[in-house]
């Protein structure tokens, strides 16, 4: 129920329509990097290759498993930006 | 499940930071603790170096060194978001074997030798085979990761001051047929539309584009929209059930090559149904029909020429009458029912229609004609030139727009659109080049495969091939191989950041500066043409292609031809002469080394978002709504071409019952030599498979895992087959992505290639499986 709660009012933050401004011409760029991301997390269990969002935050949108937290359970498209990695985990719990 | 008050004020965070980033998926979060400035490290701008997405990166430096790269938060393509690929980029120039010294082969060994050896030896080898067997004898293979810099100079020197035509680049194999549909359809290249259309549209038609995959982050632009906006559709038209598939809400699976019909079965259900905009198409549109049977470029010095005839609306119905879904149902493997549903979808007045496609149509031996086919959709719906709503073409490489196409590095172009064998054009490039305008040769020579076909025969002796890796990616690829290394005369340069399949047939290796290591600028997909400072030098004695380029010119006697202080934006400025007033005008350099990319043309200080359209495109006056105004000849309308379906050159039969599709996995990038070395991504997916589909294997005593052979009347290959992976094969199809070095899965390929664009069909052979 709260991961609900949570998830909405996320997804309401985030309907706020973002359009793409121009960048004013920047060369602060040390500003910028501070709280731009770097390299994402690779993957250290066993996942379906075929996995998306819906699989992924099973876990990591609850806490389920000690799964850590998504900082960002709105992208769903996970497996573009985290791919497998050394596996040292054993495989999630069977939903 | 339940949450703790902790989790909960975890996650609320990072919906605050959301809403504070900018209130979209794709934003960066604002960490609660922001890191302390990393303190030494000098951070600059640049575009990724990978697809034709062309998101912003920032590059950190300390001690000469890049040691980081983030997601530009200030980027408008990706809001701060990368691909995997991306994120990895401070890991790609700093492989073990990166080349630090010219090589020079002698027998069967590379030596090290001086640049000035190696330059020597190369400029003789030029001039020994120009006096032997004339300019045409030499060639240039080049590519879409060029920047705009090095295009520009290899064009200028081997149009300008050797005298032939014989410049191609690799983008020949990937874009084509999308810029000769351009042409054909709206005479002048690239879209109208920008990638704004993905947050503003409400329908997405993807055509053979894993965009999950292979545009990762623009596929992440359009989720993150349909997140916001329920009514958001995305149909994945596909010939295997891809990552894309899985998060569209439709996909619609099609027997390969039948896109043809399906497009036309889509038009002739608009037509029949009478859901077309006739206004639209009385001031903006002309119906033409070419040569049909046109032949697959199959053999050698293979020609074409197609001869348009102007036809009318009545002739185009009749054209399409025997297009029923019906029919179409049956070719094409798609319900009828469907085909009358998604053709209702695309002309639905309330929806806001795009579509997207990349080498389904483009590496295809009717690749001009997809291209024409969708234009064609939308053109009879007037679902165009409006924000949110275009057919966007997706470009591949980093730069096939900004450099091969804009720049003309074909054999049959000039830059801005311009062509050799128009004497006007001609005519203007010696005068910004300063040349004699008799130098160019109003001949086009070869389109890639042509000239590696002419390599192989002799016709060719001395070819350069820089920042591509023909010798892995070309179809039928052990014909090319070996006639590379034929000997009598023929002597290859091959210019990289790291050995490759191509380095080890080279007789001369020249080492390279790559990405950052060198001051550039590339264009990708949307006009956006981006520039990025040098960051770090590169490593031992490796140096920019540019400066190669001009190194043979200047020994070659062409020196004048690159009399620059700062070369790169003395050509940047030269070259912006070219397109100034032909509606593909670029701002002056400045302008680009801060802005995050500017959208041509660029025209007093503001880019262009839609072209061709009113109130947005400075060449459209008030009052004209859409005008296609490079398109004099058919009085600024566009065309909707009559194409009819016609099979592939080479289909499944008794011998080899399966159809074989080559593409891209989205941890590597085309041929491996960079995403391979580094581990992160080398990992995810070390080696290319064979995706298969469980009952075929099964039929065939085939288990998951195991190996198999595969042959084509070309070549042979063992992989592992993959049954149950992130793509799944349809029946009679199988998938082998051909990033891997030690897997040459275009041995088995089909040189056929669309008449029109030259472009080869990797995605269509056929094959024959078997246990190993």
């Amino acid at each position: 129920m709260k991961v609900a709660v949570c998830l909405l009012a996320v997804i309401a933050y985030a309907s706020f329509f973002s359009s793409p401004v121009q960048a004013e011409a920047q060369e602060d760029y040390e500003s910028d990097a501070r709280y731009a991301e770097a390299q994402p997390p690779t993957i250290p269990h066993p996942f379906r290759d075929a996995a998306d969002g819906k699989y992924c935050l099973r876990c990591h949108g609850t806490g389920l498993n000690g799964a850590p937290l998504s900082p960002h359970p709105v992208r769903i498209t996970c497996t573009e930006c985290h791919v497998k990695g050394e596996i040292t985990l054993h495989s999630p719990a069977k939903k | 499940m339940e949450l703790s008050r902790r989790d909960f004020l975890k996650a609320s965070a990072a919906a605050a930071a959301f809403a504070a980033a900018g209130a979209s998926t794709m934003a960066s979060l604002r960490p609660k603790d922001a890191a302390a400035s990393e303190g030494d490290i000098r951070w600059g701008k640049a575009p990724c170096r990978f697809c034709g997405t062309g998101c912003g990166v920032l590059v950190g430096v300390r001690d000469g060194r890049i040691v980081a790269t983030k997601g530009d938060p200030q980027a408008p393509v990706n809001k701060g978001l990368n691909c995997v690929k991306g994120y990895f980029l401070s890991k790609i120039l700093y492989g073990k074997d990166r080349l630090t010294k010219p090589l020079i082969r002698k027998g069967n060994t590379m030596v090290e030798a001086s640049w000035d050896e190696a330059m020597t030896l190369i400029a003789s080898k030029f001039k020994e085979s120009i006096d032997k067997h004339g300019p045409d004898s030499v060639a240039m293979y080049g590519s879409g990761q060029w920047t705009v810099f090095e295009g520009y100079a290899a064009s200028k020197l081997f149009k300008g001051g050797i005298g032939t035509n014989n410049v191609e680049p690799n983008a020949r194999l990937c874009m084509a047929s999308s810029v000769t549909g351009f042409m054909t359809t709206f005479a002048s290249d690239e879209p109208m539309g920008c990638f704004d259309d993905l947050d503003l549209g409400d329908t997405f038609f993807l055509w053979g584009a894993n965009m999950a995959e292979c545009h990762p982050v623009l596929f992440s632009r359009m989720i993150d929209n349909r997140l916001r906006n329920p009514q958001v559709k995305i149909i994945d038209f596909a010939t295997r059930f891809t990552r894309t598939s899985q998060m569209a809400d439709h996909y619609v699976k099609f027997n390969p090559q039948t896109d043809l019909a399906l497009l036309n079965a889509i038009a002739h259900v608009i037509i029949r149904d009478k859901l077309y905009d006739e206004q639209f198409i009385k001031d903006h549109v002309v119906f033409k029909r070419g040569k049909e049977n046109i032949g697959y470029g199959l053999e050698d010095r293979f020609k074409f020429a197609d001869e348009p005839i102007l036809i009318d609306f009545d002739k185009y119905k009749t054209f399409l009458k025997p297009y029923t879904p019906e029919y179409v149902a049956k070719l094409s493997g798609v319900p009828a029912k469907t085909i009358v549903e998604l053709a209702h979808l695309y002309a639905d007045k309330s929806r806001k229609v795009n579509s997207l496609w990349t080498m389904g149509f483009n590496q295809h031996t009717r690749g001009t004609w997809a291209n024409n086919l969708v234009y064609n959709v939308h053109l009879l719906t007037g679902k165009i030139c409006k924000p949110g709503e275009n057919p966007l073409s997706l470009t591949g490489q980093p730069s096939a727009c900004g450099t091969t196409r804009e720049v003309g590095t074909f054999t049959h172009r000039l830059p801005a659109d311009m062509v050799v064998m128009n004497p006007e054009h001609r005519e203007k490039a010696a005068k910004i080049w300063g040349i004699d305008p008799n130098k160019i040769p109003a001949k086009p020579t070869y389109n890639a495969t042509e000239m590696f076909r002419a390599l192989d025969r002799g016709d060719i002796k001395v070819v350069w091939i820089q920042v591509t890796n023909p010798f892995q990616s070309l179809p039928n690829l052990n014909r090319y191989r070996k006639g590379a290394r034929k000997g009598d005369g023929r002597f290859i340069v091959v210019s990289d950041i790291y050995p490759t399949r191509s380095t080890e047939l080279a007789d001369v290796i020249l080492p390279s500066a790559g990405w950052v290591e060198k001051e550039g600028m590339f264009g990708n997909a949307e006009r956006r043409t981006q520039h990025w400072f040098k960051q770090v030098d590169p490593p031992g004695e490796a140096r920019n292609d540019l400066w190669q380029t001009m190194e043979l010119a200047r020994r070659l006697g062409h020196g004048n031809l690159f009399p620059y202080k700062y070369p790169e934006k003395e050509i940047w400025e030269e070259y912006r002469k070219f397109g100034e007033g032909q509606g593909k005008d670029l701002a002056p350099y400045e302008a680009y080394t801060t802005a995050r990319g500017l959208r041509w043309p660029v025209v007093n200080g503001n880019e262009t978002l839609y072209r061709y359209a009113e109130g947005y495109d400075p060449y459209v006056k008030a009052g004209e709504g859409v005008k296609f105004y490079k398109n004099k000849a058919d009085h600024y309308k566009a065309v909707v071409w009559a194409r009819p379906y016609e099979p592939a050159p080479e289909v499944p039969d008794k011998h080899y019952p399966f159809w074989l599709c080559t593409g891209r996995v989205l941890e590597h990038w085309h041929t491996g030599t960079m995403t391979g070395r580094v581990t992160e991504l080398k990992r995810a997916y070390p080696s290319a498979v064979c995706e298969m589909h469980p009952d075929d294997a099964r039929r065939l005593g085939i288990k998951d895992l195991q190996k198999v052979k595969i042959t084509s009347r070309r070549g042979s290959i063992f992989l592992q087959v993959n049954l149950n992976g992130r793509g799944k094969a349809e029946k009679g199809n199988i998938f082998v992505a051909f990033f891997d070095e030690g897997k040459l899965i275009n041995e088995l390929c089909l040189d056929a290639y669309c008449p029109i664009s030259g472009e080869p069909d990797y995605k269509k052979c056929a094959v024959n499986i078997e246990k190993a």
